[in-house]
């Protein structure tokens, strides 16, 4: 008797710390392509090149000097900032207001819509849609202003206008009542009743949109082709690929890419439990 | 929580008030660029009282980009036409960009020359005439570099090439000498057995035979077997002249002597998701044997980006199946600039031509700093070479080189829309993929062929065939 | 009914639905630049033949693209591969994911820690960390080769990018990016898994391991179905990792099928010249979306049926 609780907890110990090293491979996993950027934008090309330690020899803070000056990422950080904020606050002002009437108001055409809505989750033509909506923008003469880039970025947020609504729903209909019996009209009802209760959602839209224009490649690219100027971050990265500079500058293309990322890992930093718990509350809505 | 909330507001605070910042700035931005597109001769966000004129010059290039700034620099400075010109670089997607620019009127002023870009609207009026600007003599000086069919159209001149490129085995004499062979290899079979030694004496050290940049198939074989098979068959990508027909059946035996190339037995590892400058740099290291490219790029290369001894490397024809050649190969034009007819600055953008581009001073300077080859015959003359180019014959242009018509999708793309993959991915699907050759390659004839039916009945592309084709004096 | 209504009623009516449509406008707005239009405009051109502005008008060509697309070798391939791409994707990092769940499901300091940093790659770009991978798997100097090679587990450098490995490291990134996510979402599962069905478990003497096989899979199950949908479809979409990492090759090895419509329309590398094919493009975009339309609902209907069997 004595031996087996023995042995069960022995196997207890050894199952806990290969748990605990499972956990550790998967962190290093994790980390270590983000720690190689960060520490790789602090190298030398030789040393990226030739491989050899893990931490850079000497920190080489001018890689970020050439970046931001020599390729010109302080105009690509501040169109990347413009578009992505942009981007989040019309996302969420027209989910806050669309998601509000499809909860709360049958009008006509409503059932159509939704069924459209909800299509577009299961329909997805992929990046190929670029070259239309490009068109159209062009002939709207949007095209030459982060206003269509913008357009473009945002989207038709089908998905959150749905979460948005399923959130509303949640929210108790004598609350508006009470509003209107007060005098409220029904704008009033939406700014003054539902918007401060349905924050924590929009503030889930916000960073999830967010993360995506910020993070956003294809879709910026093609909205640019014709208009470097309005390029952000993430493209001016990946463009740097095909620099034809590029293989002499290893350092230079992770000092750029840690300037695309560096931001929104302070972002996460400061808001990872929100950015986790929006994740669950899309999900189970979802 | 509470403290990290605080910050996380402030840090969404700070950012607002950047982008408002940002916006203004960017208002301005796109104002002023919408202001010069639309190209209203009255504007400029110069602190001058004066006006200036915008003339927007798009390039591919960007190796040249510092010689082309400097003189474009000093044109701004010293020019009395109040002609400001900017020099935009497009590495990536030039044709996208231009395609859509088109659609949208944003096309610029000036554009350097692409063959896609050239022959998709050439015949829609697109590109000037130089010919209505060009005096008398102008027309003398670059006579020679008239191609009709090409560059001529209907007594219409629509670029003037200034310079050429082709492609060449690229060496390393020290790696060569190492394994003792003499001379670099003529024949595809030489080729093999060259690079199979260098590579099983030398791997060791991470020294390899042979690389190609192999990860896109047409950027690799347009510089390389292309050429080769040009002088092999008189075939241009895979087009024959004298018949009007494509045929890829003759690719065979110099596809078998790639796929051999490509194996572990001589090629260096990675080959297949190599791009050209990464190779270079390897090659610059001393860790490459032997690959091909064009000549124009490799000396400002080593000599600027990658550098690498002069004397350690050199360059000579590409090798081929048989050594021996029934046709000359393509110079391909690198160095040309189409002018928008449907820009309202027709005329300064001619005259910014003219005085940047086509000077003598520019030519020379451009030939001398290694960024191209010179194909005109008085810049040749006059050009004080630096050694890289003076002591390897091979990087300038012999009599193996010459200027070849163009194929029925090289004038026309849409013309020849071909089912399924490319002939270069087809080929790709041959040395890597292991695909049967014979009935791989008469399957891409046919699907040429129908294509080129196809858009011959469509009324989008001609026939071209020549009699008595000679691929010697094309 | 119609003739009895007042005339203020039918104004009051109109009131109402302008003041609804007033909401709805700044979305719809997007909603039809943004996803309605671009689907109008590709169901168009599957039937043309179009090639860009400079190379004339649209040819209608009727089913001709369609039965191109049947024919096109690539275009199959690519269809396999997408699924090979995604299953090998999904049967990785469901389980990986499932596993930290149920590592990381209590709520501790250094859980939260750790569930945070595993979470980190899905805020990352996959553009930029697409770059970043194509550094570290390089074959020649990327330093996961020369890790492995100084700590003499191989000899010679791993080709990561060629045309044996291409599509596992591929899968390798996309699990790196996709695991926080996946382990989220089990986590929210997991905490609706009710307590006392776990407390009686205990007291009627299960084991670890029966207790998650009997009780904890099982009232999962609804949550896991989403979870799989969402894995699936997602992977059915992804475009950008393969388009920075490997571009779709070497010989088509990691071709996907969005990636190869989206050929026809852009270059995917800046080497590579792109001769537009609208309508044969809009044809395989569209066959694709059918295609992945046809796989989730199939899924539907087979997790239906796991339903009638618990």
């Amino acid at each position: 008797m004595e031996s087996k609780v023995k042995s069960s907890k022995l196997s207890a110990k050894i199952l806990k710390v290969c748990a605990v090293l499972f956990l550790l491979i998967m962190i290093v996993f994790t980390l270590y392509p983000i720690i190689y950027t960060i520490f790789g934008s602090l190298k030398t090309n030789a040393e990226l090149t030739s491989g050899g330690s893990f931490f850079p020899k000497e920190w080489q803070f001018q890689n970020y000097y050439q970046a931001f000056v020599q390729a010109d990422f302080v105009k690509y950080t501040i169109n990347s900032v413009i578009v992505a904020v942009s981007s989040t606050l019309l996302a969420v002002i027209t989910c806050a207001l669309a998601g509000f009437i499809l909860a709360r108001r049958n009008f006509v055409g409503k059932k159509l819509l939704l069924a459209l809505y909800t299509s577009m989750m299961f329909i997805s033509l992929g990046s190929v849609t670029l070259y239309p909506i490009y068109q159209l923008l062009q002939r709207l003469g949007l095209n030459k202003s982060m206003i269509g880039l913008v357009v473009a970025l945002t989207g038709g947020q089908a998905v959150n206008v749905l979460l948005v609504m399923g959130f509303v729903r949640g929210v108790p209909k004598e609350l508006d009542e009470a509003a209107i019996i007060d005098g409220s009209s029904f704008y009033g009802v939406f700014a003054r009743i539902i918007l401060p209760v349905i924050k924590p959602i929009l503030a889930v839209v916000a960073l999830f949109v967010f993360r995506n224009t910020w993070n956003d490649y294809i879709t910026t690219m093609i909205m640019t082709i014709s208009n470097t100027k309005l390029q952000t971050l993430t493209v001016a990265v990946v463009q740097l690929k095909y620099s034809v500079n590029a293989a002499a500058e290893w350092h230079i293309m992770l000092a750029g890419a840690s300037i695309a990322i560096i931001p929104i890992l302070i972002v996460y930093m400061l808001c990872n439990k929100q950015f986790i718990a929006g994740l669950t509350a899309g999900a189970v809505k979802g | 929580m509470k403290k990290k909330s605080v910050i996380a507001m402030m840090l969404v605070a700070s950012m607002a008030a950047a982008s408002l910042l940002g916006c203004g700035g960017s208002k301005e931005e796109s104002q002023s660029s919408a202001d010069s597109s639309e190209g209203s001769s009255a504007d400029s966000g110069s602190a001058d009282s004066e006006e200036k004129t915008v003339i927007r010059i798009w390039t591919k290039d960007r190796a040249d980009a510092n010689y082309v700034q400097g003189k474009i620099d000093a044109y701004n400075e010293s020019n009395t036409d109040n002609i400001q010109v900017e020099y935009e670089i497009y590495t990536d997607n030039f044709d996208q960009a231009v395609d859509l620019a088109v659609q949208s009127g944003e096309l610029p002023d000036i554009l350097t020359l692409n063959d896609q870009v050239y022959s998709q609207y050439v015949n829609q009026g697109q590109w000037l005439d130089l010919y209505e600007y060009m005096d008398d003599d102008m027309k003398e000086y670059f006579k020679d570099e008239v191609y009709e069919g090409i560059n001529e159209i209907d007594g219409k001149l629509y670029y003037i090439p200034t310079c050429g490129t082709t492609g060449r085995l690229i060496y390393n004499k020290e790696i060569f000498e190492r394994v003792g062979i003499e001379n670099p290899p003529a024949t595809l079979e030489e080729m093999v057995e060259d690079a199979k030694l260098i590579t099983s004496e030398l791997s060791g050290e991470g020294i390899y035979g042979f690389a190609q940049n192999m990860k896109s198939a047409s950027s690799a074989l347009e510089r390389s077997l292309d050429l080769g098979m040009e002088r092999e068959s008189g075939i241009k990508k895979g087009y024959n002249f004298a018949t009007g027909e494509y045929d890829f059946t003759g690719y065979e035996a110099a596809l078998g002597y790639w796929q051999q190339l490509l194996s572990e037995e001589c090629a260096f590892p990675g080959c297949e998701s190599l791009d050209i400058d990464p190779l270079r740099t390897q090659f610059a290291n001393g860790n490459i044997g032997m690959y091909i490219s064009w000549t124009h790029a490799e000396p400002g290369v080593y000599r600027e980006q990658f550098p690498m001894d002069s004397e350690k490397w050199d360059a000579a024809p590409i090798p081929t199946v048989t050594g021996e050649d029934v046709g000359v190969q393509n110079i391909k034009f690198t160095s040309g600039y189409l002018i928008n007819a449907k820009s309202d600055k027709v005329e300064q953008a001619f005259k910014v031509y003219k005085e940047i581009f086509a000077s003598e001073d520019f030519l020379i300077g451009y030939y001398e700093g290694g960024y191209g080859v010179s194909i005109i015959p008085a810049v040749v003359e006059k050009a004080n070479l630096n050694e890289e180019i003076a002591d390897k014959e091979w990087l300038q242009m012999q009599e193996i080189d010459g200027v070849l018509p163009l194929t029925p999708q090289e004038k026309n793309v849409q013309a020849v829309i071909v089912e399924g993959e490319d002939y270069y991915k087809t080929f790709e699907s041959i040395y890597f993929g292991g695909a049967d050759p014979a009935s791989t390659l008469k399957d891409l004839t046919d699907r040429y062929n129908n294509a080129l039916q196809q858009g011959i009945e469509d009324g989008i592309g001609t026939e071209i065939v020549i009699e008595d084709y000679d691929p010697m004096n094309p | 009914m119609k003739q009895k209504m007042s005339a203020g009623y039918k104004k009051k009516i109109i009131k109402r639905n302008l003041e609804s449509y007033s909401f709805m406008l700044p979305n719809l707005i997007l909603f039809i630049i943004c996803s309605i239009y671009p689907i109008i405009w590709t169901l168009k051109y599957v039937f043309y033949q179009y090639g860009g502005i400079g190379t004339g008008d649209p040819k209608w060509v009727g089913l001709a693209n369609l039965m191109r697309v049947f024919r096109d070798e690539v275009y199959w391939k690519s269809v396999v591969n997408t699924f090979v791409y995604g299953f090998g994707k999904v049967l990785i990092i469901i389980p990986l994911a499932f596993f930290l769940a149920l590592l990381l499901n209590k709520q501790t300091k250094f859980n939260g820690i750790s569930q945070s940093m595993i979470f980190l790659p899905t805020i990352m770009s996959s553009a930029v960390m697409g770059l970043v991978f194509y550094l570290l798997f390089n074959a020649y100097n990327g330093e996961i080769n020369q890790y492995l090679m100084s700590a003499h587990i191989i000899k010679t450098p791993i080709n990561w990018l060629g045309k044996e490995h291409a599509m596992k490291t591929l899968i390798i990134t996309a699990v790196w990016g996709g695991v926080g996510n996946y382990m989220v979402y089990f986590i929210a599962g997991l905490q609706q898994v009710a307590q006392d069905a776990l407390e009686s478990a205990k007291i009627d003497g299960a084991g670890r391991l029966q207790t998650l096989w009997y009780v904890t899979i099982p009232m999962m199950g609804p949550i896991l179905k989403i979870i799989l949908m969402l894995s699936i479809t997602s992977a059915f979409n992804d475009i950008t990792n393969v388009m920075v990492l490997t571009e779709g090759g070497p010989n088509n090895a990691t071709m996907v099928m969005s990636l190869y419509g989206y050929k026809y329309f852009f270059p995917v590398s800046a080497s590579e010249s792109v001769i537009p094919q609208y309508g044969y493009g809009a044809a395989v975009s569209v066959i694709s979306a059918v295609i992945a339309g046809a796989v989730t609902i199939i899924y539907l209907r087979l997790s239906r049926k796991l339903d009638d069997i618990y």
